[in-house]
């Protein structure tokens, strides 16, 4: 073992913050000094663990070292590999091991473990596979895990007296999970309700402008340390501009602001920016960072939620109508199962977004899995969001750190099982969407629906009336199609042996074969090119129109079987269709790639086999793309090898056409080989193969085939042809008498068995998938009118607009997983509430998730956190830094607040106000503290660096949007419209791939930032320079780094390039003055108060005029007109302005 | 596999502590620059570390850096370096054993590799007719086939192999190291991806998820874009803007900026923004000049496969990768994009996937050794998982995450090692088994860094690359130290 037992329970005990924050301390006292403490501390832990008098003590030792030995290395080996048949389950071997009596006690093999005797324990033995019994029965444990097994059982099996963890089902007492938080626990400060604090007294009482500011002076003045002066006007309305909308002032709010000397001017202007809707895309979007928003789900599958911009307009219109933040909170646990606002009737469905926006992995095989992940997500979100906790930790064993129990964790994680989040589990899964439309829209898309289906049932009814005349047609002309079969298995051997003749002179003499010019086409869309392809070489050329086609009108003498032949280069396949006389003979004629375009790979090619009838033909090439370069056509009297003219088939008499396909099935069926072919085919082949018929007693069709005389080919298949169309004639009778109409076969057997085939759904006279070619006339015109009115009803088909949202879901109670894995569960867990806050006594309803309630609960007055999580939140969004520093961590493991006192009033206040977040805003924004410059003094500094005092104001970077929307303001090039999608991408597609295209790009919009859609996985390039908070998680406090990237857009990108261009144009529109110098001075004095709020020094005019005069000198040296010079020198001052960290930092 | 507690801690300050001790707690991880050698000096005064100065390890380390061939799809164990003879007796029978609980798709009997093995070098290491260059290399290669995962889908199983966790968003490994050792090189990015694959969770897989952004890869390009075309973002002026015009805007900058530094008072933050933009403005020569491969000789351009369009794309990102490296950058990942997934067409797909990689990547490794840059480089081949030795379809393979083969090269690993096996047929991992945890882990080790301090504190507990699991496999590792760090 590389690491001793010792280092490891050292690994596992907690470190208060407080010592994490002293390790330089702790490094000076010592590494084992720090390990006493540590040990200490562990050890009044597990003492109270031990103060639980339910049970008799099961060892002799609580000893916390072996305790921790036992939950870090052997607990998990026993759930990981012993529980599966060794526990509450199953008892193989009528052995468990889930307790320390039950080791002991050991099953029919004896007992399991003898303490402090691996060599005599059986356990040790059979891990050790040196044993007849080897467990685990699949593989051999890894050699440490046997070791750390032998170590256990030598060390006497510690095993804590605390059963219930949710391994060890079963053996669990009845006492209440309650007691096993300690005393510390429950005296944490998270988990006390906000306490009235008393209001401190101190010294500089007219510094102080509300409670708010005496809670900091007090702090202050005790750590012996002064605020820093009030910031002045200009520093105060750009700060609390960009605080509240994420803009910056206009220089005529600027103006005004400076103008008003009353009293509650900044008052004023808190509330002209609140009463704003820019207030609402500001703080919404900070939501959002907390909502781990994104209109895609990025992992593994990145599929567009491409209504998820509906949650994202609801929480910017709560915070513009400031929604009460209780409100808030249950809507988006439970906003679906809320009664509706007045006139708001979507809002809380759309709320519950907020549980459906999580990235899943949406290919996860195991479906389980899946679901207990998604599950996770939900839990582990609103643990940080709304109380502080990382309720996610309990998952896979009790919180290390918080009075969170693994049974907590899936007691909670029950509520979110019976939620329906998903509609499927399978790969890729689907998450739920849920109308957003009155009743009546929807009664009306369902009705519309209806229609939709009623229509498609008259078209299917018609259809299949359409297909039953077909198929009935055919079946009367079966005898034709069997005969053109045949005659077709006969071109085919004839075209194995047979050659072109095109190419032969004697052969075209003769045969009196006609040649026809392909470019002498009577009617046609291509060119016809007679030169560059060589001495008599005309070919066909694409014009632009497809299909290409070609038509001929051919004088034949004689009716009778033609061969039809093709010359042609191709370097591509290009197949032809050849339609003689309206009927497809060949789809894919003359489809070889000869070598190249060129005449010397021109090649003659056999292409079709058919019939020819005395007088006019039409002959019609077509091609789907452009044509081969077809040179030639000829037509000749097909001849078999033995000189004989080939035989054809005659067209129906009744003017019947055979559809292409029937005859390749029964071509198909001709050719096909093996014992299942039916009678008939088993006939023509044994025929075929050995000239004879097989014996009657075999088949009794073959006893009808008798006097055939003499038997030949030919006439066997006609007399075959002749019994099909008996057969279905016969069966055609027999339906149409009234008193053989339920017959369900024909008497005679060799009759029948052609029936069946005739009948049969997979047989010749399939239904062909595509009929439209084949319908008759009048079907076809009423099938196309049909179709048309379905479209028409499905293109008129109302859309309900949807959004991601949840629903109940099958009601059920959790089994705890140990370990986390769902494929080891432990004991059932009700439906409830942490304990720590709520105790274990609290029915949730039967018949409901919980979620309804567990809104209501995280709600109420007196909740510890959820007041305290977001009142610090709001802190922390306005100074840069939350009075817990660790905003989505409220547990041991959190900061302390810096000012509990100030957080629990703040907190108490907040309630009071009904949950108003603009009061929040007023009250904090009104305060001394706030107002503060971002001046800095060298005592404070060295005593409190980080400001945890707030003795100034911090200075604070702009974040991304901020940045991009400031810098679009102040060119006037924001677009301020609100609301809707900019994801151009349907819901449910794939977004990763089409991330260059179709997106609208961060360069071109001129929308707010908080609009873009937020594909995960494929962030702008600039949100993330500038530290967008990662969508896929939950983000509290953004980071604010100093980038290179960062440099390179303002240097670089096109949206500063054309913003300030903009700029440079509107500036050089305007003559301020006669005199050019003091219109130049003038457009310096704009720059400087549109992008700082302040007008520049002398030093500042005189620098910006001189580089103005510098660098456009520079340009007119390289050529670039004046009028060029001078935009592009006034755009690069623009851009330089702005790339400053006067703008880019909040004084 | 160990299974640890997953809130462990270490009294040895680890590197955040290291950051976090010398400055004002953790915004001043804002003090950073992505290239922040200068931000370091302008913020020497306050004290103010540079995240990514480069950062001495825990221990001597074997490797100094990192550079990852990620064949995106899940290339074949069975059809590569994993010879087994009886899969091709038994062609068509069906498996003999049972196959795992969760699997992608239907498969059904033994499936024979159409590619035919032989051995190589002086290791005899069997290699399959895919890669017939890279083979030449196995005496430098540590031939992992025990290698096994967690998960049988595409985003699960890329995300594990990037970041630990087939479940949720952690940083990556490229980003722990960087995190680890800082980078050598001030001028360049610590960690760099070319050419990264969008989907399948796309940038999880190169994200510093909660660690500071700094230590997020920077991505050139993506899959969909060829490897002469991948930037770095806005590394060039939209408007073209000529260098020294730019160098005016640039001075003008920092005269307003030290204005305002004289009124607020010395601000370290401010003053490495300053500092970030005379890095950024060097940037825009010394990257494009880095990826600028007609500086190369005619040699190099031939050996990496560049004058073959087959080979040329990932020639040109091997080739990148060796510039890098020898840059100074930490990491680089370079990836041959979602190609290796067949389900079917496994002949002709692997093969032609085997084409474009096998000349490109035995460039790389010979050039390195030519170099010497092999010694202290480590070179990660591999996919998301392998295939199964059962057929999809009839000429296909589904995912595998169960046994499968990875390699890695130089940088301190045993050379002509073959690690580990799986099963007579391939499927399934059976000696010497090495999850991606305990890669991981090794991966760490080789750099010098313990991956159990290797820590970062974030949601109320310490995280790291390997969560609570992770073996290190010292049987790969060379018994001679190659240098001293």
């Amino acid at each position: 073992m590389t690491f001793g037992w010792n280092r490891e329970i050292l690994n596992h005990v907690h470190i208060p913050p407080a010592y994490f924050t002293r390790q330089i301390r702790l490094r000076l006292m010592g590494f084992a000094g720090a390990a006493g403490i540590l040990l200490a501390l562990s050890l009044t832990i597990r003492g109270a663990d031990g103060a639980d008098g339910g049970k008799p003590p099961a060892q002799t030792s609580a000893d916390p070292k072996a305790i921790e030995v036992f939950e870090n290395r052997i607990r998990p080996i026993l759930a990981e590999r012993c529980f599966e048949c060794h526990a509450a389950e199953k008892q193989k071997g009528n052995l468990r091991l889930d307790s320390r009596e039950a080791v002991l006690q050991g099953g029919d093999s004896g007992p399991a473990v003898v303490s402090g005797k691996p060599d005599e324990s059986l356990l040790v033995q059979v891990v050790g596979y040196a044993f007849d019994i080897k467990m685990p029965p699949k593989s051999k444990l890894p050699e440490r895990e046997i070791a750390d097994l032998t170590q256990w059982v030598k060390m006497g099996i510690p095993w804590p007296n605390d059963t219930s963890k949710g391994e060890s089902a079963g053996t669990r007492g009845d006492k209440s999970k309650t007691d096993e938080i300690t005393p510390e626990q429950r005296a944490f400060w998270a988990f006390q309700p906000p306490a009235e604090p008393a209001e401190p007294v101190v010294r500089q009482v007219e510094w102080a402008k509300s409670p708010l500011d005496r809670f900091i002076l007090d702090r202050l003045e005790r750590a012996g340390l002064a605020p820093a002066p009030a910031a002045g006007k200009r520093t105060l309305i750009r700060r609390a501009t960009f605080d509240l909308t994420g803009l910056p002032p206009t220089v005529a709010e600027v103006d005004a602001f400076l103008a008003d000397d009353s009293p509650d001017a900044f008052a004023k202007v808190i509330d002209r920016l609140l009463s704003s809707s820019r207030y609402g895309e500001r703080w919404g979007r900070h939501w959002l960072d907390v909502a781990r928003y994104a209109d895609s789900n990025g992992f593994d599958e990145n599929l567009a939620y491409a209504s998820a911009w509906r949650y994202r307009d609801y929480v910017i219109d709560a915070f513009n109508k400031d929604k009460p933040f209780d409100r808030f909170v249950a809507e988006q646990i439970a906003g679906d199962l809320l009664p509706a606002e007045p006139g708001r009737p979507f809002d809380g469905l759309i709320a519950t977004g907020f549980l459906c926006l999580g990235g899943k992995m949406l290919a996860e095989d195991d479906p389980v899995k899946m679901q207990m992940d998604i599950v996770d997500e939900q839990v582990d979100t609103i643990g940080r969001a709304f109380l502080g906790l990382t309720l996610g930790c309990a998952r896979c064993h009790a919180h290390k750190f918080d009075p969170i129990s693994i049974d907590d964790y899936y007691s909670l994680a029950g509520i979110f099982k019976s939620t329906h989040t998903m509609d499927t589990f399978t790969v890729v899964a689907r998450w739920h969407e849920r109308p957003v439309a009155s009743a009546d829209a929807i009664r009306s898309r369902d009705e519309h629906q209806i229609k939709i289906e009623a229509k498609k049932g008259e078209l299917n009814h018609a259809t299949e009336t359409a297909n039953q005349r077909l198929l009935r047609d055919a079946r009367a002309h079966a005898g034709d199609y069997f005969l053109a079969a045949v005659a077709e298995l006969q071109w085919t051997d004839y075209l194995k042996t047979a050659r072109p003749i095109g190419s032969d002179p004697a052969a075209i003499r003769d045969r009196n074969a006609i040649i026809i010019e392909a470019e002498n086409f009577a009617r046609g869309n291509v060119l016809q090119v007679t030169t560059g392809y060589g001495e008599g070489i005309g070919v066909l050329v694409n014009k632009g129109e497809l299909p290409n086609f070609t038509e001929y009108d051919v004088p034949i003498e004689e009716t009778g079987a033609y061969q039809v032949e093709v010359r042609y280069a191709a370097a591509e396949a290009r197949p032809i269709k050849l339609i003689i006389n309206g009927d497809l003979v060949r789809s894919d004629a003359a489809g070889r790639v000869t070598g190249s375009w060129n005449p010397d790979t021109q090649t003659w090619e056999i292409v079709a086999h058919c019939l020819l009838k005395a007088g006019q033909n039409l002959v019609r090439l077509e091609c789907g793309g452009p044509f081969s370069h077809i040179d030639k056509l000829l037509l000749a009297v097909g001849r078999n090898a033995a000189g004989q003219p080939l035989t054809t088939v005659s067209p129906a008499t009744d003017g019947y056409r055979l559809k292409p396909e029937f005859v390749s099935r029964w071509v198909e069926l001709l050719d096909q080989s093996g014992r299942d072919a039916p009678v008939l085919i088993a006939i023509w082949r044994s025929y075929r193969q050995t000239g004879k018929l097989p014996a009657a007693e075999t088949f009794p069709l073959a006893s009808r085939l008798t006097g055939i005389e003499p038997l030949s080919e030919q006439g066997l298949a006609s007399r075959l042809a002749g019994l099909l169309t008996e057969a279905e004639r016969t069966w055609q009778e027999l339906q149409s008498a009234p008193e053989t109409a339920q017959a369900e076969r024909l008497a005679d057997p060799a009759l029948e068995s052609l029936r069946g085939l005739l009948y049969n759904p997979q047989g010749p006279f399939k239904t062909p998938k595509s009929a439209d070619s084949y319908y008759a006339a009048d079907d076809l015109a009423s099938l196309t009118h049909l179709r048309g009115e379905v479209n028409e009803l499905q293109g008129s088909l109302p859309m309900v607009p949807e959004a991601m949202a949840v629903d109940e879901g099958k009601i059920e109670d959790l089994r705890v997983h140990l370990r986390g894995s769902h494929l080891t569960l432990g004991e059932s867990v009700p439906r409830r509430f942490p304990a720590i806050f709520a105790g274990d006594r609290q029915p949730l309803d039967a018949a409901r998730s919980g979620r309804r309630e567990l809104a209501a609960w995280l709600v109420r007055p007196d909740h510890p956190l959820t007041s305290r999580v977001i009142v610090n939140r709001v802190w922390l969004w306005h100074f840069g830094e939350g009075l817990v520093r660790s905003p989505d961590n409220f547990g041991r493991l959190g900061e302390r607040p810096t000012h509990p006192e100030l957080l629990d009033w703040l907190a108490l206040r907040f309630v009071e106000q009904g949950w108003s977040l603009k009061t929040l805003h007023r009250l904090i924004m009104l305060s001394a503290t706030y107002q503060m410059s971002t001046t800095s003094n060298d005592t404070a500094a060295q005593t409190d660096p980080e400001n945890r005092l707030w003795w100034r104001a911090n200075r604070r970077r702009l974040e991304a949007e901020a940045l991009r929307d400031g810098i679009l303001a102040v060119c006037s090039e924001l677009d301020p419209s609100a609301g809707g999608s900019m994801l151009p991408t349907p819901n449910r597609q794939y977004v990763t791939s089409t991330v260059s295209k179709g997106l609208a790009t961060l360069d071109d919009s001129r929308r707010r930032s908080v609009y873009l859609p937020v594909v995960r996985s494929a962030l702008y390039e600039m949100f993330q320079a500038f530290d967008f908070a990662d969508p896929s998680v939950l983000n509290g406090r953004r980071d604010t780094t100093t980038v290179a990237p960062q440099a390179l857009f303002m240097m670089n990108s096109q949206l500063v390039a054309q913003a300030t261009r903009k700029l440079a144009q509107k500036l050089l529109q305007t003559q301020a003055a006669d005199d050019a110098i003091a219109s130049d001075m003038a457009r310096v004095q704009s720059i400087y108060e549109c992008v700082y709020s302040r007008p520049p020094t002398t030093d500042d005019t005189s620098r910006a005029l001189q580089f103005i005069e510098q660098y456009g000198n520079a340009q007119i040296a390289r050529q670039t007109p004046s009028d060029e010079a001078r935009v592009r020198a006034w755009q690069a001052l623009c851009r330089a302005v702005l790339s400053t960290n006067e703008f880019l930092y909040l004084e | 596999m160990r299974t640890r507690g997953c809130n462990e801690f270490d009294l040895v300050l680890n590197r955040r502590d290291w950051l976090k001790q010398s400055a004002a707690g953790f915004g001043s991880l804002a003090l950073a620059g992505l290239l922040g050698a200068e931000a370091a000096t302008g913020a020497a005064e306050s004290g103010a570390p540079n995240p990514l100065a480069a950062r001495p390890p825990h221990f001597a380390p074997r490797a100094r850096r990192v550079i990852f061939l990620f064949m995106h799809g899940g290339p074949s164990q069975v059809d590569t370096f994993d010879y087994k003879p009886l899969l091709e007796r038994d062609d068509g029978k069906p498996l003999p054993f049972s196959k795992p609980r969760v699997f992608s798709a239907q498969t059904g009997n033994l499936l024979k590799s159409p590619f035919k093995f032989q051995q190589y070098g002086q290791s005899g290491a069997w290699v399959s007719e895919l890669f017939p260059h890279v083979a030449e290399c196995v005496d430098e290669m540590c031939i992992i086939n025990g290698m096994h995962g967690s998960n049988s889908r595409h985003g699960g199983a890329l995300l594990e192999l990037h970041t630990g966790s087939d479940t949720f968003v952690r940083p990556s490994m490229g980003s722990w190291i960087t995190y680890g050792l800082g980078t050598e090189n001030q001028d360049l990015p610590g960690f760099i991806t070319v050419c990264p694959t969008l989907s399948h969770g796309g940038v999880n897989a190169y994200s510093s998820a909660f660690l500071p952004a700094v230590y997020a890869a920077t991505a050139l390009g993506n899959s969909g874009v060829s490897s002469d075309q991948a930037k770095i973002p806005y590394i060039a002026n939209a408007d073209e803007t000529p260098r020294d015009m730019q160098r005016l805007e640039l001075d003008l900058i920092r005269q307003i900026n030290q204005d305002s530094l004289a009124t607020t008072g010395p601000d370290s933050t401010l003053e490495s923004r300053i500092n970030a933009f005379e890095l950024a403005f060097r940037l825009q020569t010394t990257a494009p000049a880095l990826q600028d491969l007609s500086r190369e000789p005619e040699s190099m351009h031939k050996l990496y496969g560049l004058d073959n369009p087959a080979t040329a794309n990932f020639g040109r990102q091997c080739l990148m990768a060796r510039r890098f490296a020898e840059q100074g950058v930490r990491f680089v990942q370079v990836t041959h994009s979602y190609k290796w997934d067949q389900h079917e067409n496994l002949k002709a797909d692997h093969s032609r996937n085997a084409l474009e990689v096998d000349q490109p990547i035995a460039a790389l490794l010979k050039d390195l050794q030519a170099r010497g840059l092999l010694d202290d480089t480590l070179v990660l081949w591999g996919g998301e998982f392998g295939r199964t030795p059962v057929a999809q379809g009839d000429n296909g393979r589904d995912h595998n995450p169960q046994g499968y083969t990875m390699w890695l090269a130089g940088g301190g690993v045993k050379g002509g090692l073959v690690y580990g096996k799986t099963d007579d047929y391939g499927y399934y991992a059976v000696e010497n088994k090495v999850h991606l945890h305990d890669l991981h882990a090794t991966i760490l080790h080789l750099l010098g860094l313990d991956h159990t301090r290797l820590t970062y504190r974030y949601a109320g507990r310490n995280f790291r690359l390997t969560d609570v699991h992770g073996e290190i496999v010292h049987d790969m590792i060379a018994k001679t130290a190659v240098f001293k760090a």
